[in-house]
């Protein structure tokens, strides 16, 4: 559980992908810019290629650039995978590490 | 994309590489362990070879490839540097400047004589590198060729990396994912083939969130990949998009410079591909560390003996940048070099049109100063003097400044003959030593290109002619090395380059006897050893017994002469038998503009060029009316009535000035009505409408007051002054038609 | 979930082998012998490839690229042309339809496997 229960996390659903981009883009950083302590869940989504592995890059930084880290709370097995691949494992972990 | 223009860069910068090439190689003669000398000649090597490949002039890239592998072993010590092989790359070098005159003479093809050349030499070459050659046309199996937006990294010499695994290395185009790709794909490809021993991933190309296109790939990656496998099976991963993306891939116990190359051939902060690099476990942070800093020690060398030129491969297709730890270590380096080489490394490249249209437009200012400064002194208003007085003097100064642009060291036209003068005394079978004085005096850009062709003949006469053989010389008393030297310097106004001698000096003897046969003199005219010696400028004049291959073919010291004249220059003789002789050439040091001295004569004005002014003083017409020489301070001074000599008939005013000019040692004075003061002129030449007035007259000027002055040519009046006064000493006096 | 990848071709034994080897990797696969057969097919449901032949009778194979990238739901999927000739006038026109990449018939079952593999979004 987050810190700040005050706060949602932005739960994303179905596919991430470059057909999904350009929304998700706006979604991810109207998030970003408004949450204090960013968390995405992505446990339900279906399917994540490079452009959505890209926009998350994009909020991580976009949120790193106001001093708040960008928290994965959930990932699905796609999620996963990709982030296995690409060696960003990482990120999860530090989620659950965080987790009381 | 049109590269006309760069590749006229392309074909100036290799002759300036050759040249460098050149020198580096006489230098390594006397001195073969000289590293900056060796260093040069595979740098010379190295970048001719990648530009040229840029342009697919594949005979050049072949061709310097051999040569650059065979230095590449001296550089690192494989190979030792002897007289042979020294003479062979000097041969090599005439070669590869043959090459580049074809490539500007814009012939594609090469005639059977070439390609043999070509063969022999490159056969002479490979016999250096026995085995170790690392042959362009037959690839070893490592090195794939080069496709699309595949590059194949080459393996230099240097150590091997310890990993045993492949490393991929891959950017991609924006426009990949829009196109239907997706990069994971490829990479969950790459897993099939081998075990991704570590992936990093690079997004350092992601822009700010405002300017990110979602649609958009910013993604790069770094791989380590094990397993059996080879080149092509791994590229075949990115078969489909190989238009779509920069790939690398380095093999298995790559050389550290192979991953230092594609640090710096990749777009992010080296410090970080590093990192990222020692990360994958594909480098080691010792391998990182010595790989830069060999790096750094190529970098310095190549700014050292390249004066800071970038290498034209880099502009065309580089995105490499170099880290400033890196620079910094170049500049330390350079530093410690000579300075003369520092010097260079501060030069730019102008374009000579340029400096022309400058030089135009300061003799513009000039005129218009002048103009400005006489409006100002009649108002008489103290204030404006003043102010005009000080913008003189800047235009002055930027004058001073942009002829200076124009002003290049001879040094530069005479070490071009270092590679002459061993060749020759070669052939000839003499051993001569050439000394060069005084490489840094300066002369306009314009003289020195003309100059090279006088001085290469007047060179090749006095090794040919002037040197006698090692047996004469020692049976002379002389050592057996014949000496040569050549040396410039500034006098008056004007610079002198001597070509110097300790031969056997001119055969006055013999001189004579030619003269008579051709006619040239009446028998048992006498004559002083000078006039002797200047006969040899006569048309079709020459005493060799034999037409040597290299001079004495009729085409002889008279064409050198004219050429000279051509530059508004005098050429003198001095001739000691059983010692040598002296060959001087004085030439105006600029052509453009003059500080003059301005006199009036009738109603017309005129320039004396202020350097060739000695002296003015009154006269009294009564003691110019009889004779044509004053007593000046116990010496004879001759002089001209420039009333008489261009013909003005009505009567002189009642005082008149003596203005005293000297050129060359001689002395003249010219009578003159008024004396006007200085000036700074433009010289304009004479349009074809005055040429016929050439004889006395350098050129025009336009004086600040919009009138036309005539620029006396200095040297022409001490010549008719000379030959009026020599006619009415020897014969019966026969005044020249001009003056009377 | 598995993937879906249809194969347009007029000749049913090429969708045969295609079919066969793709659905022993695990993908759905889905066929249609012409392009019009298969934009009747494209009714929104995830396509996440096209292999798709050339010369085809009723909607050549290029006309047909060109139908689907013009629909928004499939603007981005990867399409594979096939075809017997190195003829560099047609690979432009797919390029510019929509196809970039290509693969020369006959093909061995394996390369096939190899480039969906690459090239399958997800």
């Amino acid at each position: 559980m987050t810190t700040h229960d005050t706060e949602a996390p932005l739960r994303l659903e179905g596919d991430l992908t470059i057909y999904q981009a350009a929304e998700l883009k706006r979604r991810l950083m109207e998030f970003v810019a408004r949450a204090e302590a960013p968390g995405l869940d992505l446990a339900e989504v279906t399917d994540m290629d490079t452009a959505g592995l890209q926009l998350l890059l994009l909020a991580r930084r976009a949120a790193a650039a106001d001093a708040k880290p960008l928290q994965l709370l959930g990932a699905s097995p796609a999620v996963m995978e990709v982030l296995a691949l690409c060696n960003l494992d990482s990120w999860l972990d530090a989620a659950s590490a965080s987790d009381p | 994309m049109n590269l006309d223009s760069a590749q006229q860069t392309f074909i100036e910068e290799s002759r300036d590489l050759l040249a460098t090439m050149e020198d580096a190689l006489l230098t390594l003669e006397s001195a073969p362990q000289d590293a900056d000398a060796t260093n040069a000649v595979f740098r010379a090597m190295h970048t001719i070879k990648g530009a040229a490949g840029i342009f697919g002039f594949e005979v050049i890239v072949d061709f310097t490839h051999v040569a650059e592998s065979v230095m590449d072993r001296v550089r690192d010590g494989e190979l030792a540097v002897d007289d042979r092989l020294i003479a062979l790359l000097l041969l090599c070098q005439d070669h590869i400047a043959t090459l580049i005159d074809r490539v500007d003479g814009g012939e594609e093809a090469l005639d059977a004589d070439l390609v043999t050349a070509g063969d022999t030499l490159t056969q002479g070459l490979r016999g250096y590198l026995d085995g170790n050659a690392t042959d362009r046309s037959g690839a070893a199996p490592a090195e794939g060729g080069e496709r699309g937006g595949m590059r194949t990294a080459r393996s230099p010499a240097g150590a091997a990396v310890r990993t045993e695994a492949w490393h991929v290395s891959v950017r991609f185009d924006q426009g990949l994912l829009r196109n239907g790709f997706d990069p994971l794909a490829f990479v969950r490809f790459l897993a099939t083939l081998g075990e991704l021993r570590h992936v990093a991933l690079i997004d350092d190309a992601l822009p700010s969130p405002e300017s990110m296109d979602p649609e958009a790939c910013y993604l790069g990656f770094e791989i380590s990949l094990a397993g059996d496998l080879d080149k092509a099976t791994i590229e075949s991963a990115f078969e489909f998009v190989e238009a779509d993306c920069t790939l690398t891939i380095l093999p298995p116990n790559s050389q550290v410079e192979a991953y230092i190359q594609l640090i710096q051939d990749l777009p992010e902060c080296e410090r970080r591909l590093g990192e990222i690099l020692v990360a994958c476990g594909s480098l080691t942070e010792r391998e990182l560390e010595e790989g830069l800093n060999f790096q750094a020690a190529s970098v310095a060398s190549a700014a050292q003996t390249q004066a800071g030129a970038q290498p034209l491969g880099e502009i065309l297709v580089s995105q490499g940048r170099v880290q400033p730890e890196v620079v910094d270590a170049a500049l330390a380096k350079q530093r410690r070099t000579r300075d003369a080489k520092t010097r260079e490394a501060r030069a730019i490249r102008v374009d000579a049109a340029k400096l022309d249209d400058l030089i135009n437009l300061v003799g513009e200012l000039v005129i218009a100063g002048s103009a400005a400064e006489m409006l100002a002194q009649r108002t008489r208003q103290r204030a404006l003097v003043e102010a005009n007085a000080g913008i003189s003097q800047l235009v002055g100064a930027i004058r001073d400044s942009a002829l200076r642009l124009r002003m290049v060291e001879i040094g530069e036209t005479f070490n071009r003959f270092r590679r002459v003068v061993r060749d020759v005394s070669q052939e000839l079978g003499k051993d001569i030593g050439l000394m060069i004085t005084g490489a840094e005096t300066e002369l306009d850009k314009s003289v020195v290109e003309r100059i090279g062709d006088p001085l290469m003949h007047l060179v090749r006469n006095a090794m040919d002619h002037g040197l006698e053989s090692p047996e004469r010389r020692l049976a002379a008393g002389k050592p057996a090395q014949g000496a040569l030297r050549l040396n410039a310097y500034h006098e008056s106004g004007s610079i002198v380059i001597e070509i110097a001698d300790d031969g056997a000096g001119l055969d006055r003897a013999r001189i004579r006897a030619k003269a008579e046969e051709r006619g040239l003199i009446q028998p048992g005219q006498s004559l002083s050893d000078q006039e002797i010696d200047h006969l040899i400028f006569e048309p079709g004049f020459s005493t060799a017994s034999e037409v040597t291959n290299l001079s004495g073919r009729g085409v002889g010291m008279d064409v050198v002469r004219r050429n000279i004249d051509a530059l508004r220059g005098s050429i003198g003789l001095e001739s000691r038998p059983g010692e040598g002789t002296t060959v001087s050439i004085r030439l105006p040091l600029t052509l453009a503009i003059i500080d003059g001295f301005l006199v009036g004569v009738g109603e017309g004005a005129f320039v004396i060029p202020l350097d060739c002014v000695v002296e003015c003083m009154r006269c009294d017409p009564s003691e110019t009316q009889d004779q044509d020489y004053i007593n000046l301070r116990g010496q004879v001074l001759p002089f001209l009535r420039l009333r008489s000599l261009f013909g003005l008939s009505d009567p002189p005013p009642r005082r008149q000035n003596i203005v005293v000019i000297q050129f060359a040692g001689q002395r003249l004075g010219l009578v003159v009505d008024r004396l006007l003061g200085e000036c700074q002129t433009v010289i304009k030449p004479l349009g074809r409408l005055l040429s016929h007035l050439r004889g006395f007259f350098a050129g025009s000027t336009i004086l600040g007051s919009g009138d036309v002055a005539m620029i006396l040519d200095v040297q022409e009046l001490i010549r008719t002054a000379v030959a009026r006064d020599a006619g009415a000493g020897d014969r019966h006096p026969q005044v020249p038609a001009a003056i009377q | 979930m598995s993937k879906t990848v249809m194969i347009v071709d007029d000749a049913a034994s090429i969708r045969q082998v295609v079919a066969i080897a793709l659905k022993g990797a695990g993908y759905e696969v889905l066929g249609a012998c012409d392009g019009r057969e298969a934009l009747s097919k494209l009714d929104g449901r995830k396509i996440n490839l096209v292999i798709s032949d050339v010369n085809m009778p009723n909607m050549d194979g290029i006309s047909f690229v060109k139908e689907l990238k013009a629909r928004s739901a499939y603007k981005f999927t990867p399409v594979i042309m096939l075809t017997t000739e190195s003829a560099d006038a047609k690979k432009q026109l797919g390029k510019e339809a929509g196809a970039k990449a290509w693969m020369v018939k006959p093909f061995k079952p394996q390369q096939m496997l190899d480039a969906v593999s690459k090239l399958v979004r997800p």
